[in-house]
């Protein structure tokens, strides 16, 4: 772009930037300004966090599970900690942290007008697991009450922008650019603590689960570590409709359906994987599938049996109720009596940036929270973090993570010297070139169809949950297919111009997913290898990803004995 | 993957507040008929939240399925072992 026809820029500062204004984002906000009322704060969001419809929240079954005072934290540890969970690889210190803050989190949303489910005696409405914690529904529209607190509080916000870039600056980060999605501005934040809020990696496959990844593009990008990446394959399962139509997630009927899959009279789940699981692991998808390739299919839910057996115990919020019947019409949900076909849906949730205790990166000033860091913070060790196995987690970490990271940008603000010291133009130049490249040029590929290349080797559930070092080789050939794919991207408008971004960040992370799953070489919790079918004692440590230079380097990382 | 949102005409009262709601960015507004339409439905989740957060009730999603790109969910080669054997099955049953 020439001097004399420049974008507009917009150029703003503040103490604390968080980037994504979901619950996570608006728990951080709110936090801060509770603890420290002076520091400036400035949310920005590529969706309407400002009036609280951005994020998962208001698409969430409101589920929100936590340690009530008749269970015992310690328990709840120890479950999270324990075999097809946790499997040893959890930060203890943090998870029992986590366990006994649970409550107290839960109890301080009534503070912010947030409704929960509750009884005549005004006591909370819980399903009570014969598990150690209890399930209450929470209103999914919550973010509009927290942000109009957080907007009470004197908290700024940006709605439709998109973050591209962190600004970094002798290894400490200063802040963020992006652009406006819907007038193409180009926008520089800068700032002393920038949180990451901007959700997990889903690779937009299943319905409703459609984070990209950014968050995790963004972190690689400044260089921080991630951890349990090898863990974050989330899986479902999906619903053939009468036509033959494939129905995913909420919409399918089946989403919820691990325990009770049959072949004829068989119920299959409990051959393959005996018991009651609170929610799906890769055995349940293995049970699919050995059944499957053996000629045994197809593998049916019979929904009254479902109703029957499923040993879930929710209470749900109205307005969650009344939007999910309405999603259910219009997916021609199945209803009585019916049976119906299933198969393996991918969602996946990799929110592995390494954090510490404190929510804080490897990158000085910068903190992730929510769905960024779930898995990453080893919290809940060897699976998917959010859900952990555990439904009603996602809202929990949300809100534990912003607590965190909030309580600690305090702290960092109170600790920095400020220099005033503005980035170099260039640099601000050079962001600006590499945030609008794909919208500039003249012609290229669409960025779907990298997109699709990359949910071509994510989806297939003999890659990502039952793996082998060939399948995921294979699967990994597809990702750098995709790869190459990158620099011919062309971007027709300010929305494709983000999906670009997404596109990088899905390649990115399924780069990150099959490296670290072929080097784990055996089989632990939601990491099921059929060549490595046995856990491995000497395995009991983290895998590490970073970026070095052009190449990504894996090590491990000893777990510390507490 | 809708095939559109459909606005009632008598109950919109163009306020314009639906440009929020959605969170993947769907929905656009169109400048003459003064109401929303869905300017990128393949990205819209069938989440419902414009339906039901939209003050005057004027919204209907209308999905259209087949419009998603859907991965296969079994590596080539597995699905091709299984199409075999179905066939296999079946020129036994014939035979
Ligand atoms: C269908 C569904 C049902 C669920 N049900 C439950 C449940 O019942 N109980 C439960 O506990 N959990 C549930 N979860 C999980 C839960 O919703 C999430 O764990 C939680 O909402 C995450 O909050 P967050 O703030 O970390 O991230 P998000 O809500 O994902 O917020 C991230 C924000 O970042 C913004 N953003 C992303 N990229 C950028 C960028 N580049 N620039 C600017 N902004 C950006 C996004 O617009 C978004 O607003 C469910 C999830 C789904 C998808
Ligand atoms: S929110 Fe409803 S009433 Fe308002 S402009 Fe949109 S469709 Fe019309
Ligand atoms: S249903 Fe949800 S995703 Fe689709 S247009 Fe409405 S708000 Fe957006």
């Amino acid at each position: 772009m020439s001097a004399e026809n420049k974008r507009p820029r917009k150029s703003q500062c503040s103490h604390v930037l968080i980037i994504g204004g979901g619950i996570s984002g608006l728990t951080a906000a709110l936090t801060i300004k509770e603890t420290d009322p002076a520091a400036d704060v400035l949310l920005v969001d590529k969706a309407c966090a400002s009036k609280g419809w951005a994020g998962k929240a208001a698409r969430t079954a409101g589920l929100l599970s936590f340690v009530s005072q008749e269970k015992d934290p310690e328990e709840f540890a120890r479950y999270c900690a324990g075999a097809d969970i946790g499997c040893g690889l959890n930060d203890m210190a943090l998870l029992r942290d986590f366990a006994y803050n649970s409550r107290r989190l839960v109890e301080h949303l009534a503070d912010w007008d947030v409704d929960i489910e509750r009884n005549e005696d005004g006591s909370m409405a819980v399903g009570v697991w014969p598990l150690p914690w209890v399930t209450a529904g929470v209103d999914p529209d919550m973010c509009r009450k927290m942000s109009s607190r957080a907007k009470k509080y004197g908290v700024l916000f940006e709605d439709h922008v998109v973050i591209s870039e962190l600004i970094v600056l002798e290894g400490r980060v200063r802040g963020a650019v992006g652009f406006h999605l819907l007038d193409g501005t180009y926008q520089i934040y800068l700032a002393d603590v920038v949180i990451l809020a901007c959700g997990s990696q889903n690779f937009d496959i299943t319905p409703s689960w459609c984070s990209t990844g950014v968050s995790q593009k963004l972190a690689y990008d400044a260089g921080c570590r991630f951890r349990n990446v090898e863990f974050c394959g989330m899986g479902d399962f999906g619903r053939f409709g009468q036509d033959g139509q494939r129905y995913y997630g909420q919409h399918s009927g089946a989403h919820t359906a691990h325990d009770c899959l049959y072949v004829g009279e068989e119920n299959i789940s409990q051959k393959w994987r005996p018991g009651f699981h609170s929610s799906m692991d890769p055995m349940a998808a293995y049970a699919w599938y050995r059944e499957t390739m053996a000629g045994n299919g197809p593998v049916e839910v019979h929904y009254q049996k479902f109703r029957d057996e499923s040993g879930a115990l929710f209470h749900f919020h109205p307005n969650a109720m009344r939007r999910m019947h309405r999603v259910e019409s219009l997916a021609e949900y199945p209803y009585e009596h019916e049976q119906y076909e299933v198969f393996p849906g991918f969602i996946s949730e990799m929110s592995a940036i390494r954090v510490g205790h404190g929510m804080e990166t490897d990158i000085p000033g910068l903190l992730a929270i929510g769905d960024t860091s779930g898995a990453g913070s080893a919290r809940a060790g060897a699976v998917p973090a959010p859900p952990a196995k555990i439904h009603g987690t996602g809202i929990l970490n949300a809100l534990y993570s912003g607590d965190k990271g909030g309580s600690t940008a305090v702290l960092l603000l109170h600790g920095i010297k400020r220099t005033g010291e503005q980035p170099p133009a260039e640099l601000l130049d050079r962001l600006e070139e590499s945030t609008y490249h794909y919208f500039d040029r003249e012609e290229g590929i669409s960025p779907r169809d990298v997109i699709c290349r990359v949910q071509d080797a994510m989806a297939p559930c003999d890659y990502s949950f039952v793996k082998t070092k060939e399948r995921m080789e294979e699967a990994l050939g597809i990702i750098l297919e995709a790869k190459e794919m990158l620099p011919r991207m062309k971007a027709e408008n300010l929305h494709e111009l983000s999906k670009c971004l997404d596109a990088q960040a899905m390649v990115l992370c399924g780069e990150m997913f099959y490296r670290a799953s072929l080097a784990r070489t055996e089989s632990r919790s939601f990491h099921l290898r059929e060549d490595y079918p046995e856990m491995d004692a000497s395995w009991k440590k983290w895998l590490n990803i970073r970026k070095n230079g052009e190449e990504m380097e894996i090590f491990t990382e000893e777990i510390p004995n507490i | 993957m809708i095939r559109e949102l459909n606005v009632d005409q008598q109950k919109c009262i163009h306020c314009r507040q639906c440009l929020d709601f959605c969170y993947t960015n769907v929905i656009g507004w169109d400048e003459t008929k003064e109401q929303p339409f869905a300017q990128y439905p393949l990205d819209c989740q069938l989440c419902c939240v414009c339906e039901d957060a939209c003050p005057a009730h004027a919204i209907t999603v209308i999905p259209d399925w087949s419009r998603k790109y859907y991965p296969d969910y079994l590596s080539a080669k597995s699905a091709a072992a299984i199409r075999e054997m179905a066939a296999e099955k079946e020129r036994r049953a014939g035979k």
